[in-house]
């Protein structure tokens, strides 16, 4: 049977995605339900949530993630307005250098970190040799450090989601003034609710589940040492005598469903942004 | 007005301070003769890029990473352009539904997808770096969709190329000759992505090829435990290379918005 | 040959919408025929479906006597005009004229001739060199037209090619294509919305409503012997009456039940000299009147009934409200059935 040259590219296509992601992901599912021995059930999943280990992971991946996006967010509300109120063209180089730095994640970010902040990093050789304690208690391979670390391209890349929104409100806010005169209660019912407090509320969840998702930065800075979901998982598999892949697979399911959860909600903010938009 | 914008400038030169100080104190770091017990640097030097650079291995490292980029970039092109514009033109329908599945990428990240691929490819005589050549193009899906969409929608490309075959071009012949040069921006975009895409990657390359195929960020990694001072010089090489996509990145779509 | 174009059974579905249905019809050799219907009746579907790029057609379409049906689009010697231009905005204008011309096996001088005589024949030889931005709505459709005209294909087929232009330059151009199609020879598909585009046009005019064909003849017979009601709504203004509402109005002799057609022009407010005998004679009042410049359209209300009517705009109008006498054209009424 000839087949049409589209068709041939739409079977490669979903081939591609089938290979690399619907059948992986499918693999996963199907043996977090699988233990090593051989039987079927729920006992890694049981594991997950029984043994404290796997319990306090999910907890500190939890806590993290919102601790440095919620961090990253308030910076970047503050960066995002300050962007608005520029001239275009700095605008637009600004834009540029907040893309680079929200990509220049994980290991040479952490090694950076460690050249900046480690122990024998260069703020430290500084207060040294001072005899000044710049640093205070602040410790890369720390809870704080690895906030900080997130915030190296969790606030950029705040800005870039939450700049559009500013410049909305911006422009709502011209508009008002210049057709009726600035009324705050109108100004809170037409641009704040409908427009500001979605803008933030997604970009917290993208920050979050981008924290979420973060293994290398983590891995680089503290090896396996501190547990998340996300290093677990990476001890699970990598390999080593604590290699078990369908609890592996068993986390990043329980880690799936609760970015799947997150991108509903995300989606219902929008919706109802929609619809408070046609109003 | 000046006094109004104060409080802006000050907030975003802070911001960008902050941001840019781990890359300066590298870069120092990577300048520095030594740096123990002083407030600056005892000296100046490039022996540790001289080092770097003309290690064989460093070269054999950077080979492989353009290598692993420029097939992740050509399989991505070769694939996505045709299909995204295949649905923009004739099947809206799919196009709807295929909105969740380019979406998925983001959704899932590279640490819970090599999860499922090592099980997956685990007995499977595949060479696995193909797989991760297949991987690295679809995890740019998302942001390769969405560039390539606007590009679509932004002509009317469908009778265009319908135009095109009506004076005697097939559908291929029509789609290099009419299509590819009006989607240029669009396509360096995806370009740049696909291949940053290929360039950045650490965890799949790593977990799914258990280290064996050593690429610059796994190299980093590597060095960043021996030898601080040639950790430091990849670091600032790899932030340049960076540098350098974004800006063609932004020069090209800004080239195109005014012109 | 007036058979030119031969399309038997066409079927066309989307999905499980059908859109065309057992569709007939057969086009005269270098004339232009125009598609005249209502929106979403299906005439760019039945376009499509006969340049091939319409790949769920179902039929036969047979061109110049061979079957064409199976033939890939760039098989099939077809033009076709968007309303869109689709000018390729990479290619200046001479290169997109020259576009079809280079797929062949010409060499580069005889294609910059025939491009520079094409070019000529719409009177864009001076924009040559420019790209298609850089060019107005009207200009832009005439590269458009002169690109496919140089491939001299069996049909060209032109979908509301005018559509987008406006009124001054829509009049002009259309007696252009009228013109280049009687230098050329090139048999035409012309589809408008517009009527008096239609009928300045045609020669041959097709009218489809609902995917199917309600009438096919020469722009005068459409207009003057509609086959049923629908072609008399569509085409022109009317008054549409009853055979016992005729007779209310003192024209007897006519089937009580059927319909019957009045075209406003013949209906008039002065006694025609040379039609005395044919008029019928009625009184009523004007309830309303619109001015179309050269001429004003009133509307004659008796008792329930509602006439339209039209007058040359060379007298002082006559007043909403006043009485007149009207004469109705009895050789003019036409039965529908
Ligand atoms: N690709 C398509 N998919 C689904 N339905 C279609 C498609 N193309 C046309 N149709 C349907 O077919 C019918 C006829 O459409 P067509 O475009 O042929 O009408 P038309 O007579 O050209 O209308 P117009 O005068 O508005 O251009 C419409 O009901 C339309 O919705
Ligand atoms: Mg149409």
């Amino acid at each position: 049977m000839k087949m049409s040259l589209k068709n041939r590219f739409l079977l490669l296509f979903v081939l591609l995605i089938c290979l690399v992601l619907i059948f992986p992901i499918g693999v996963m599912i199907i043996s977090s339900f699988n233990s090593q021995d051989g039987s079927w059930g729920l006992m890694n999943y049981q594991e997950l949530f029984t043994n404290h280990y796997y319990r306090n992971a999910i907890g500190h991946s939890l806590t993290l993630s919102l601790s440095a996006s919620l961090f990253s967010e308030v910076i970047a509300i503050l960066g995002a307005w300050s962007l608005t109120k520029m001239s275009s063209s700095v605008k637009e180089s600004l834009v540029t250098i907040f893309n680079l730095a929200s990509s220049f994640a994980g290991v040479p970010l952490a090694f950076s970190l460690i050249i900046l902040l480690g122990n024998s990093g260069v703020l430290h050789v500084i207060s040294k040799s001072l005899d000044i304690n710049i640093l205070g208690s602040i410790n890369v391979y720390s809870w704080l450090g690895i906030v900080i670390a997130y915030s190296f391209f969790e606030i950029p890349l705040g800005i870039l989601f939450l700049y559009p929104t500013f410049e909305e409100i911006d422009q709502g806010w011209k508009e008002a003034s210049d057709t009726l005169g600035v009324s705050n209660c109108f100004f809170l019912k037409k641009v704040i609710y409908p427009v500001l407090v979605p803008g933030l509320v997604e970009t917290l969840i993208i920050l979050f589940a981008n924290a979420m998702g973060t293994y290398e930065t983590v891995f680089a800075l503290t090896g396996n040492n501190i547990t998340f979901i996300s290093t677990i998982i990476g001890s699970l598999i990598g390999g080593e005598i604590t290699s078990n892949i369908p609890l592996a697979g068993a986390l990043s399911v329980v880690f799936g469903l609760v970015m799947i959860a997150l991108v509903i909600m995300g989606n219902l903010l929008v919706r109802t942004k929609r619809i408070t938009e046609g109003k | 007005m000046k006094v109004k914008k104060r409080t802006p400038k000050i907030i975003l030169t802070i911001i960008f301070i902050y941001l840019l100080l781990p890359i300066v104190a590298t870069f120092l770091y990577s300048i520095s003769t030594s740096w123990i017990n002083t407030v600056l640097p005892e000296g100046l030097t490039f022996k540790w890029y001289a080092q770097l650079v003309f290690n064989p291995e460093f070269l054999n490292v950077v080979l492989r990473s353009l290598v692993l980029s420029i097939f992740t970039t050509i399989l991505g092109l070769v694939i996505f352009v045709p299909v995204i514009f295949y649905m923009n033109i004739y099947n809206q329908k799919l196009k709807a539904k295929m909105r969740y599945i380019t979406m998925l990428p983001f959704i899932i990240p590279g640490i819970i997808l090599v999860t499922g691929l090592i099980q997956l490819y685990k007995d499977i005589p595949i060479p696995k770096i193909v797989i991760l050549v297949m991987v690295l193009s679809v995890m740019s899906l998302p942001l390769v969709y969405q560039t390539l969409n606007n590009v679509f929608i932004s002509k009317d490309f469908k009778s265009m190329f319908e135009q095109s075959q009506l004076l005697g071009y097939g559908p291929v012949k029509s789609f290099m000759f009419v299509i590819v040069p009006n989607i240029k921006t669009g396509l360096i975009v995806s370009t740049l992505l696909l291949f940053s895409a290929g360039l950045g990657d650490y965890v799949i390359t790593n977990l799914f090829l258990g280290g064996n195929y050593i690429t610059l960020k796994i190299y980093m990694y590597r060095l960043m435990a021996v030898n601080g001072n040639a950790g430091s010089v990849l670091t600032i090489i790899y932030f340049i290379m960076l540098s350098i996509l974004s800006a063609i990145l932004i020069r090209t779509t800004s080239k195109a918005k005014k012109g | 040959m007036s058979e030119f174009l031969k399309i038997e059974n066409l079927n066309v579905t989307f999905g499980k919408e059908t859109v065309i249905e057992n569709l007939n019809l057969s086009i005269p050799e270098n004339a232009i025929t125009v598609f005249l219907g209502p929106s979403g009746s299906g005439k760019t579907t039945v376009l499509r479906s006969i340049s091939g790029l319409n790949r769920n057609a179902q039929g036969k379409i047979l061109l110049d006597g061979k079957d064409i049906s199976e033939l890939p689009v760039n098989k099939r010697n077809i033009g076709v005009i968007f309303q869109s231009y689709a000018l390729f905005p990479n290619m200046s204008v001479f290169d997109n004229v020259a576009y079809g011309l280079k797929a062949q096996r010409i060499g580069k001088a005889e294609i910059k001739q025939s491009v520079e005589d094409m070019l000529k024949l719409v009177n864009m030889n001076e924009k040559a060199n420019s790209f298609p931005d850089d060019l107005s709505g009207g200009q832009k459709q005439r590269v458009a037209i002169a690109r496919s005209m140089i491939m001299k294909p069996k049909l060209l087929l032109l979908d509301e090619p005018l559509s987008a232009l406006d009124a001054k330059i829509r009049v002009e151009l259309r007696e252009q294509i009228k013109e280049y199609q009687q230098k050329l020879g090139i048999t035409m598909i012309f589809v408008t919305h517009d009527q008096a585009e239609a009928m300045a046009i045609a020669d041959n005019v097709v009218v489809i409503s609902d995917g199917k064909i309600q009438q096919q003849g020469a722009p005068w017979d459409i207009y003057t012997k509609p086959s049923n009601e629908f072609m008399a709504t569509f085409i022109g203004d009317h008054n549409i009456l009853s055979g016992s509402e005729l007779k209310s109005l003192g024209i007897n002799n006519l089937s009580l039940e059927q319909k019957y057609l009045i075209r406003p022009e013949s209906i008039t407010l002065n006694k025609l000299a040379e039609s005395i005998a044919d008029e019928v004679e009625c009184n009523g009042q004007i309830i309303s009147a619109v001015n179309y410049g050269n001429r004003i359209q009133y509307v004659i209300a008796k008792d329930t009934l509602r006439l339209k009517m039209e007058a040359l705009n060379h007298t002082l109008p006559l007043k909403i409200g006043s009485q007149v006498k009207v004469f109705i054209n009895k050789a003019k009424i036409l039965q529908l059935n």
